[in-house]
């Protein structure tokens, strides 16, 4: 009798110390798991955020080029103002840029801008004056720098674009995207017609 | 004869490995210098010139500008190699400010290019720099003055990043006049330009040592907590970003500071 009295207090404080333990157990789990769902929840809208950030880069540059048509007609204009026509095919890929919505029909309009582009530089061919004027060489260097700022924009926008849907097919990154309702997105995908784009040396 | 043996394989692979590492356009370490010559095209004066050129000009204003020459582009195109280089592995220019640039020549392929971080890009458009490579550039390296091309393109380079941040270089030698300059002011214009540097320079050292004393008062500023952006700015201030701070030997690169590039410059052949 003594001694089941004496037990009785250890018994419960064994029991109290066991459900204090299960308790704080079940909170670590918890707040791991809470941070766990935090973290690839964050991840995901922070690779989102760097797509639409780069994404931003590449319009700035693209636009930053069409700025220098006008420039560029007024110049050619002075020799060869009868061709008309070429001019009217860098305003309306410009136009059809504006107006496109989709990473790839905005691909395709800037594709549009660059076969204008050849036109007018290969026009340099026949009006040798053109070939030497101070200001037409000093736009050639802005055309092919604006060229190369859009190739350097476009490569890290596809990097980013390449981490988000590699993480979005990811084990977990899928669940975490839709989470955060983010979407795979499409790389800007030239066609080849670019590569033959305004770097034509004289 | 056994412990020579065992050590036979390891030194082939050793050396098999020296020897791809070594040829690596792409993969070039960070120079010591401003000027790092592989190809051997710039002689020790014009070399000497050079560093002491742009190492004032970083002293003075910040901005880091590298002259590179390679034996080969490895069939990479010039423009990738130049942009690989400066932002993805050197960052040159500060970081925040980007005002870095390098210039790169490659005399096996004739080709050139001046890569323009995103920070200078205001002072130094295309066009500008086009015009530079193609005055200072084509005609020297086409008759084989290669130091020479380079040393006109450096200064006119560092004569422009120089003025638009208000300070004279004592070292940007002469161009012969190819493009029409604006001539810098005379003495008295330069007076003033000193005298104004200085009222603001003492302003702003003022301002700091007040701004870190009330940071103090309140503790928030606890020994080398470098988290902090007071502390962040007081770091920057006080480590040598405003006069010849830091720790550079005659003429030996510092290192990158975490500038970016865009793809701003120029390009040409020769």
């Amino acid at each position: 009798m003594d001694g089941t009295e004496s037990q009785a207090p250890r018994f419960h404080f064994r029991g109290w110390i066991g459900v204090l333990v299960g308790v704080a157990l079940i909170a670590v789990v918890g707040l791991i798991g809470f941070s766990w769902y935090i973290s690839g929840y964050n991840r995901a809208v922070r690779l989102e955020q760097s797509v639409k950030e780069a994404w931003a880069q590449v319009d700035v540059v693209i636009e930053r080029r069409f700025d220098l048509i006008p420039n560029l007609v007024e110049v050619v204009k002075v020799y060869a103002a009868h061709e008309k026509e070429i001019f009217e095919h860098l305003a309306d890929a410009r136009t059809q840029y504006q107006k496109a919505q989709t990473v790839s029909d905005k691909a395709a309009a800037a594709s549009l801008f660059d076969r204008a582009l050849v036109n007018v530089l290969a026009l340099a061919e026949n009006y040798p004056q053109l070939r030497a004027n101070e200001n037409f060489l000093k736009l050639q260097d802005s055309l092919e720098g604006a060229e190369n700022r859009i190739a350097v924009e476009r490569m890290r926008y596809n990097a980013a674009v390449q981490a988000l849907n590699t993480y979005y097919r990811s084990f977990f990154g899928g669940f975490f995207c839709r989470r955060a309702q983010v979407q795979m997105v499409e790389f800007y995908k030239a066609p080849e017609v670019k590569k033959e784009a305004p770097k034509v040396k004289f | 004869m056994r412990r020579l043996e065992a050590l036979a394989l390891p030194i082939l692979v050793a050396l098999l490995f020296a020897g791809t590492v070594r040829a690596d356009v792409m993969n070039l370490p960070v120079p010591s210098d401003y000027v790092t010559d592989y190809a051997g095209i710039i002689s020790a004066p014009e070399k000497a010139q050079l560093n002491g050129l742009l190492q004032e000009l970083e002293r003075k204003t910040g901005a880091q500008v590298l002259v590179l020459t390679v034996k080969s582009l490895e069939g990479n195109p010039v423009e990738n190699v130049s942009l690989h280089l400066a932002h993805d592995l050197w960052k040159l220019g500060q970081k925040g400010k980007d005002n870095g640039l390098l210039i790169l020549i490659a005399p096996t392929e004739r080709k050139y290019r001046i890569e323009v971080g995103y920070g200078l890009e205001a002072i130094l458009p295309d066009s500008a720099v086009g015009s530079i490579g193609r005055e200072c550039f084509v005609p020297n390296f086409r008759s084989g003055n290669f130091g020479l091309g380079i040393v006109q393109a450096a200064g006119e380079i560092a004569r422009r990043i120089a003025k638009a941040a208000g300070v004279e270089l004592a070292q940007a030698p002469n161009l012969p006049a190819a493009e029409p300059q604006v001539p810098s002011g005379g003495n008295s214009d330069k007076g003033a330009y000193l005298i104004v540097i200085i009222l603001l320079f003492a302003g702003l050292t003022i301002l700091i040592s007040i701004f870190r004393f009330i940071v103090t008062l309140l503790g928030l500023r606890s020994g080398t907590a470098s988290n902090t952006w007071w502390s962040r700015l007081d770091n920057s201030f006080s480590s040598g970003g405003w006069s010849s701070g830091g720790g550079f030997g005659g003429g030996s690169f510092g290192g990158g500071g975490g500038g970016g590039f865009g793809g701003g410059g120029a390009s040409g052949s020769w």
